[in-house]
């Protein structure tokens, strides 16, 4: 244990001498022969965040802060690198665990995923990686026993380096039983300087007080640019929000329209930035793509699986919903809901759909339940009314929803408005009528006497009033009588196929009225306005 | 418009709603992968009058997928790849060939050979689906039973038009508990979620309300919390199928609302923690185990399946 304290201490050392991003310790395994698997390592990047779930953490943060100024920065590194072990542990541990046992309320790591950087999820990453003999860097590194550097890892060849996320430089040696790798993102030429202040801080080297070095900290190399064209901004690019969205409508020939239709999947992508990466990744190298992005791919499911349900648990509330169809939730913005139909179709299920259901069975029972029977006459009823109901739909204006009872609804509306209309026009046409009925006036022709006012005063108007019920046709005429008058009215009635079985007329001050009864002998004959006009003639032509 | 699911094969069984004879139960396919939702024309079939419910087999034995409806009979369909075919049609009616209109049914998922169905002559029904037989039938309320939901293998509770949460216990099936009456006496219960992460709560909606109350089944009468941000009634509710205090409810104003219960509610009620908006009102919210990350939700002739 001691050994392996010690071991971190001087990985730590090195690192921060040389302010690289991480190095890693890769021991041979004891379990599986030739292999190396994670042992230890040390990481030295960028950190999101220092807040920790557990206070006892930061109370013991603050104790050395006190005691020993100098270490403080050390072991606040030791530190971060543990809690991301742990949470390593917690992660792959979880991963193992059946899915429907209860959450525990909080995660026995120090840190939840939505606190790393992007470097601590490579440095996590790692973890889950093993070499067996001669296998990429470390393993060839442990076969041949030599130093290597890899100074452009993010574009080597599969074979070499697997790992071609972020870092960008990698050194590989021999220590002990394992390899030591150190890594940074960004590149750096081989330089024997580095490599020997490497070793020496490993190979001897008690553990001592770390040389600071005052210039730009470690924990801004992710601030440097790669011009290259895989920009480490880019890949970093953590807020990207992709709604994928598909939508199709149902190919069935759907009499109604509100059966089925139409289906769509709202998806924030929910892999964060670590799908970038692969995704960047993938377009980097077209040709690593294969089971090296699949393992991405794996290992980053099966942790952003876990995380899931970490996410819906107490810290929900704390982190952003940018992975999520659902936005956070404020006082209203929705649509006012319509009163009328409230729980329309949940109460249609319980209450509509079973009277459906009883009013068959008592046809069907009346039929001596003849079922089959039943529902086919029933069907074709159905069609039949559901036929008028689309000649229906079609002629009146809708509101834009399908179901019948709206329909109904908007056909009510339109009589209502169509009635109103009515009454309107008719009321305009009777003012019109009475112009009509005033217009062959004595001393005005037709234009002069149109106003209704002029009319008024006009007194001596012909005045002809036909109305015809069926056969029966009573005609008033009011106008100065002259001789031959009567007779030329009666002409013209029977002229038009009608006979009058009752006549009343007076004359006073030389205005004949005129009141006759009389029946149309067919149907066929003229109409109230064609009587009208034939009688005008007479009456206005003959004078 | 009801949506279920399975663990393997990513199936959801959408059904019509239509005011007449003809509906349909299609059966889609999601691919998590692809992000894709495909119909198969072949996995389609005729349903008479619209299902009140749709669920399918929660641990299937067998290679297929087996659906269950409910309307006239309990109805259990084989899903297969290219096919879907009738199983049975189950009628607990003795003296006759018809059975009382059923308004829901639950599949117990611990005893899965068990399905209790809700029916509006009062009763509850208790089916062995694997012999096709009925276990047992209890006039479980007063009025119509509108919504079932187990509880244990052997409990279960129901919702009625009465106003009333029954609990009952097969083992004692002469009693049962009432756990809550609504306030105004007669408002209807019209849906009813038992919370499977934490049995102590229910969910439960009534009638012309925007209210979900959350029910406690130990202190029973007064209900532990009622959720009353929705703008509109709620038409469905669906507890998180892996966390024990998430439920999620969608409405008439055409919102899906994630609630957290908290564990002390504050003065001013509770208010959810994250909300959708949909095109219209939400008539259907589906929040399986299967998909724990997926909630599915009907509005209008569209079912859409939301990222959690």
């Amino acid at each position: 244990m001691a050994e392996m304290e010690n071991l971190r201490r001087k990985l730590a050392m090195a690192v921060k001498s040389i302010q690289w991003g991480y190095a890693i310790f890769w021991a041979i395994s004891s379990t599986e022969s030739g292999a190396l698997t994670w042992c230890d390592g040390y990481y030295n990047g960028d950190i999101k965040t220092r807040k920790t779930i557990q206070a006892v953490e930061m109370d013991k943060e603050e104790e050395e802060e006190e005691e020993e100024d100098d270490d403080d920065d050390d072991d606040l590194g030791l530190q971060r690198t543990e809690q991301l072990r742990q949470l390593y542990e917690s992660l792959s541990s979880a991963s193992e665990t059946h899915h429907h046992e209860p959450q525990p309320r909080r995660p026995p790591a120090a840190l939840s995923p939505e606190d790393l950087t992007d470097t601590e999820w490579y440095f996590l990453v790692c973890m889950t990686f093993e070499f067996t003999d001669g296998q990429e860097l470390p393993g060839r590194t442990l076969a041949e026993n030599t130093t290597s550097w890899l100074s452009s890892a993010h574009l080597a060849d599969n074979k070499v380096f697997s790992r071609s996320l972020l870092a960008k430089t990698v050194v590989c040696f021999p220590y002990l039983e394992g390899i030591v790798e150190f890594g940074i993102t960004e590149k750096v030429l081989e330089e024997q300087n580095i490599i020997k202040k490497m070793k020496a801080l490993i190979f001897d080297a008690p553990p001592q007080k770390v040389i600071e070095f005052p210039q730009e900290s470690c924990s801004n190399m992710l601030d440097h640019h790669d011009l290259g064209y895989n920009n480490l901004d880019k890949i970093l690019e953590y807020d990207q929000y992709q709604e994928q969205s598909w939508q199709f409508v149902d190919d069935d020939d759907d009499d109604d329209g509100d059966g089925e239709g139409e289906i769509s999947i709202h998806h924030n992508n929910s892999m964060g930035s670590s799908d970038c990466i692969s995704r960047n990744l993938a377009c980097g190298h077209s040709d690593v793509l294969s089971d090296d992005d699949d393992r991405y791919q794996c290992v980053l499911l099966k942790i952003f699986k876990n995380t899931q349900r970490l996410i819906l648990g107490p810290q929900f509330r704390n982190c952003d919903l940018k992975d999520s169809a659902f936005v956070s939730w404020k006082i209203y913005d929705g649509i006012e809901p319509n009163e009328r139909c409230s729980q329309m179709l949940l109460k249609n299920i319980l209450y509509k759909v079973p009277k459906m259901h009883e009013n068959r069975l008592v046809w069907s029972c009346d039929e001596n339940g003849n079922l089959d029977q039943m529902r086919k006459l029933e069907a074709d009823d159905v069609m039949n009314i559901n036929h008028r109901f689309s000649v229906l739909s079609s002629l009146v204006p809708s509101s834009g929803k399908v179901d019948k009872v709206s329909l109904l609804d908007d056909t009510i509306d339109y009589l209502k408005t169509l009635e109103r209309k009515v009454e309107s026009l008719q009321s305009n046409k009777k003012s019109q009528d009475v112009r009509e009925q005033t217009c062959d006036n004595y001393c005005n022709k037709r234009k002069a006497s149109c106003d209704l006012k002029d009319t008024q005063e006009e007194y001596f108007s012909d005045c002809i009033t036909v109305s015809a019920i069926d056969k029966d046709v009573t005609i008033e005429i009011r106008c100065r009588w002259r001789d031959n008058m009567m007779v030329n009215v009666f002409d013209a009635m029977s002229s038009l196929n009608m006979e009058s079985h009752s006549v009343h007329s007076s004359t006073v001050d030389g205005i004949l009225t005129l009141t006759i009864e009389s029946k149309l002998k067919s149907i066929t004959a003229s109409t109230a306005k064609m009587i009208r006009q034939a009688l005008q003639k007479v009456v206005g032509g003959s004078y | 418009m009801a949506i279920s699911s399975r663990s393997t094969h990513r199936r959801l069984a959408v059904g019509s709603f239509i005011e007449e004879y003809a509906n349909r139960v299609d059966i889609l396919t999601f691919d998590e992968e692809t992000l894709s939702i495909k119909p198969d024309p072949n996995l389609s079939i005729d349903h008479p009058y619209p299902p009140t419910k749709l669920m399918f087999h929660p641990s299937p034995k067998f290679s297929n997928d087996i659906l269950a409806s409910s309307g006239d009979f309990l109805r259990l369909y084989s899903v297969r790849d290219t096919s879907i075919e009738p199983i049975s049609v189950l009628n607990n009616s003795k003296s006759s060939e018809f059975c009382a209109p059923l308004t829901s049914f639950d599949w117990n998922d611990l005893e899965p050979r068990r399905i209790g169905t809700s029916s509006i002559d009062t009763t509850c029904t208790i089916w062995d689906v694997e012999k096709g037989a009925v276990e047992t039938q209890l006039i479980a309320h007063d009025k119509e039973v509108h919504d079932i939901a187990w509880g244990e293998a052997g409990v279960f509770a129901s919702v009625s038009a009465d106003g009333s949460v029954r609990v009952f216990d097969l083992r004692d099936k002469e009693h049962s508990t009432i756990i809550y009456e609504s306030p105004q006496p007669d408002t209807p219960l019209l849906r009813l979620a038992w919370n499977k992460q934490d049995l102590r709560y229910m969910a439960t909606i009534l009638m012309d309300s925007n209210k979900i109350v959350i029910l406690d089944i130990r202190s029973p009468t007064l209900p532990v919390a009622e959720l009353e941000r929705h703008r509109g009634c709620v038409n469905a509710i669906a507890w998180a199928p892996v966390s024990f205090q998430h439920i999620c409810s969608g409405g008439d104003d055409s919102q899906a609302l994630i609630w957290e219960l908290p564990t002390v509610a504050g003065l001013n009620g509770i208010d959810p923690m994250s909300m959708y908006t949909a095109g219209s009102e939400i008539n259907q919210v589906q929040w399986s185990a299967a998909m724990p990350d997926w909630i599915g939700i009907a509005f209008a002739n569209k079912m859409q399946l939301l990222k959690v």
